[in-house]
């Protein structure tokens, strides 16, 4: 039991990145997808949303906050 | 009346009065409960299949998770059945499954809310405190910076206070929880469905938590100074009126009798009126 515990907190830690990446990632994409936006900035959409999402998850993960804004 | 009256026997009437609306069985708890999970149930394969647009499913989802709370709240309070009771399956049925669409542990909430009870206002061992806030945008925004994780977690939420009881064990469940979330979120988004996770579950559950923050702790307790008896909650008289605010004009009925049931609270306080007056307590607004 001591390994999944270890492997639920290590998770629940890393979660704004992973919500970032495995999120937003292809939410992003989803959406530009659905605008019709085609190669944006020379990218597939699903690599410029990786890479927005997955840069507003690491940001979120330091800053222990997605708004900006702490508690 | 209330002048009139000694201490003794204004205890002994609202007793009497409160007592008249504790025995009743709920039964619009678990229709409502269960009802509303199976329409936020019901909106997935309806958007999947194209039947319904997703921006019709999207306020509907809104309204889903806002009113998910109040059965699970009625249920933590064994409304529909208290411990030992014939009907307690259905209690704690209704209690774990209409939070779903919040993706809020029953435990947590259960065993959080009676401390919220315990210790209205106070400034460390109530789980709610953290909804104080200087007026209604303040509050607004607060809901939203409270959830922040921060660099250390919020000392004052669930997680310190369930540690402060000694049931940090019921955490598991919320670990449980949000594991789960957050994998349906993922598997939705890399099938496809990321849009649609965002609209009928994440941004939901984001708005209606805020909504529940706002009307269900902010708003009765404001400025949530107080903590005696009588004052610790207020009557107001909400502009949105009393359904959208989710009853809580009379939460103070609430926290006075916690066995009335949620919508017999209009009634009993209408009753009970001028014993609350003599109490003392705060009235705001022309509350019927």
């Amino acid at each position: 039991m001591p390994i999944v515990e270890f492997f639920v907190r290590k998770t629940l830690h890393l979660m704004p990145i992973l919500f970032g990446f495995l999120f937003f990632g292809p939410l992003f994409a989803q959406i530009m997808d659905r605008f019709g936006w085609q190669q944006p900035l020379g990218l597939s959409t699903l690599t410029l949303g990786l890479i927005i999402g997955g840069a507003w998850g690491i940001l979120a993960f330091f800053r222990g906050s997605w708004i900006w804004a702490r508690p | 009346m209330g002048e009139t009256m000694t201490e003794a026997e204004l205890r002994k009437q609202e007793r009497m009065i409160a007592r008249k609306y504790a025995d009743r069985f709920p039964w619009e708890v678990p229709v409502w409960g269960l009802g509303n999970l199976l329409i936020w149930l019901s909106l997935w394969p309806l958007v999947f299949l194209d039947i319904l647009p997703l921006w019709i499913a999207f306020p509907i989802a809104c309204v889903n998770v806002m009113a998910c709370f109040l059965p699970a709240h009625e249920a933590v309070h064994g409304m529909i059945a208290r411990p030992g009771q014939r009907l307690r399956w259905l209690n704690e049925l209704v209690g774990h499954l209409s939070l779903l669409p919040m993706a809020m542990p029953y435990r947590i909430q259960k065993l959080t809310h009676f401390e919220h009870h315990k210790h209205v206002n106070h400034p460390e061992n109530d789980p709610d405190i953290t909804t104080r806030s200087k007026g209604p945008w303040h509050a607004i925004w607060q809901s939203f910076v409270q959830r922040q994780r921060g660099k250390g977690g919020v000392l004052r939420g669930s997680g310190y206070i369930l540690e402060k009881i000694g049931r940090s064990d019921v955490l598991v469940d919320g670990a449980l929880y949000q594991l789960s979330f957050f994998a349906s979120l993922f598997a939705l988004a890399w099938t496809g469905y990321a849009i649609e996770a965002a609209l009928l579950w994440w941004a939901p559950r984001h708005i209606g938590i805020a909504y529940i923050q706002f009307f269900f702790s902010w708003a009765p307790h404001h400025p949530a100074v107080k903590r005696g008896r009588y004052d610790n909650a207020k009557f107001f008289k909400s502009r949105v009126g009393n359904i959208a605010s989710m009853g809580m004009q009379y939460h103070l009925i609430h926290h006075l009798h916690p066995f009335i049931p949620l919508t017999d609270t209009p009634k009993a306080f209408r009753e009970l009126r001028p014993i609350l007056e003599a109490r003392g307590c705060r009235f705001e607004g022309d509350l019927k």
